[in-house]
């Protein structure tokens, strides 16, 4: 999720999508990580390669991918507010 | 990183994911900063790339992964494992007995002689030393390692009888053929192609044959 939250805003290569991912959440992922995740959702339909950039590969988000993202941040919208609500009512 | 060490760790991937992502991974990692904890997740990535390939790359169909998830292979690797673990439990119990050698003179007899202490000696050891329901598990612990052990030994037995049996009926049957059949294939110099000997069989002579071939070719 991610990755597909990094590339929403246009289409990234690897470490472009390393930093973005910094500056989303703080997390950073590691290399391996990063194409494991890419490798699953490239055959999952959610991402696409785009012609290479010298040796960088930048990927976009599909169609699919968008629904899946917002699918899935909208789930978790309504866990964040269930949960704060909760945590109000302390 | 290091060239050297970023194209090493890209070789830890399996061959169809390098072909795949070998290139841009490999600029990725010469970009990214050095240090212990990216080779670590690159090669815990790349080990579990092998172990659990990505579905839909053309994977290795030999991978550990690919393998142990064909339901096919799921009951072969569960009839080993429990067959293993049987033989282990059974040498951590009884250990292992030395038992005299009773020579090749009789070996049907022997291996069943063999299985048949073998599995007495299992039921009385798990009799003696337990009681109920253990000694129960025990004997039984023992029937199927004695069943095991004397389907093996009647396989190897079969497959020893199969091969002397056949390498016996190939030689007969040369023999026999050779003596049936109304003519010889012989390969003599000459110019003729086939004649009678003295005692009257026809001689096919392959020679000549061949030389008109060799012939036609170089022509």
């Amino acid at each position: 999720m991610l990755v597909l939250a990094s590339l929403a805003n246009g289409p990234k290569h690897g470490h472009a999508m390393i930093e973005d991912i910094v500056r989303l959440c703080g997390t950073r992922l590691g290399p391996g990580t990063l194409y494991g995740a890419i490798a699953r959702l490239e055959q999952q339909g959610w991402i696409k390669p785009l012609p290479p950039e010298e040796r960088r590969r930048p990927y976009r988000i599909t169609a699919e991918g968008v629904r899946v993202l917002r699918a899935r941040l909208t789930t978790l919208r309504k866990f964040s507010n269930a949960g704060l609500e909760r945590l109000e009512a302390l | 990183m290091n060239p050297r060490l970023a194209h090493l760790l890209v070789c830890l991937y399996p061959r169809w994911w390098r072909e795949r992502y070998g290139t841009e991974f490999e600029a990725l990692l010469q970009a990214g900063r050095g240090g212990l904890r990216p080779s670590a997740n690159v090669v815990w990535s790349a080990v579990y790339e092998h172990v659990f390939p990505t579905p839909g790359l053309v994977m290795n169909e030999h991978s550990i992964g690919t393998l142990t998830r064909k339901p096919s292979a799921f009951l072969p690797i569960t009839m080993s494992l429990t067959a293993l673990a049987v033989v282990l439990v059974h040498i951590a119990i009884f250990g292992t007995a030395r038992e005299p050698d009773d020579g090749w003179t009789d070996a049907s007899a022997g291996i069943f002689r063999h299985q048949v202490a073998a599995a007495g000696s299992t039921a009385d050891a798990g009799g003696a030393g337990t009681a109920g329901r253990s000694g129960a598990c025990f004997h039984g612990a023992g029937l199927l390692l004695a069943s095991v052990k004397m389907r093996l030994g009647v396989c190897l037995g079969v497959l020893a009888i199969q091969l002397f049996t056949s390498q016996k009926t190939a030689a007969e049957f040369a023999e026999s053929s050779a003596a049936s059949l109304p003519f010889r294939v012989v390969r003599a110099g000459g110019p003729h192609d086939s004649r009678r000997d003295a005692g009257g069989t026809l001689q096919i002579n392959t020679a000549g044959a061949e030389r008109r071939s060799r012939h036609r070719l170089c022509r």
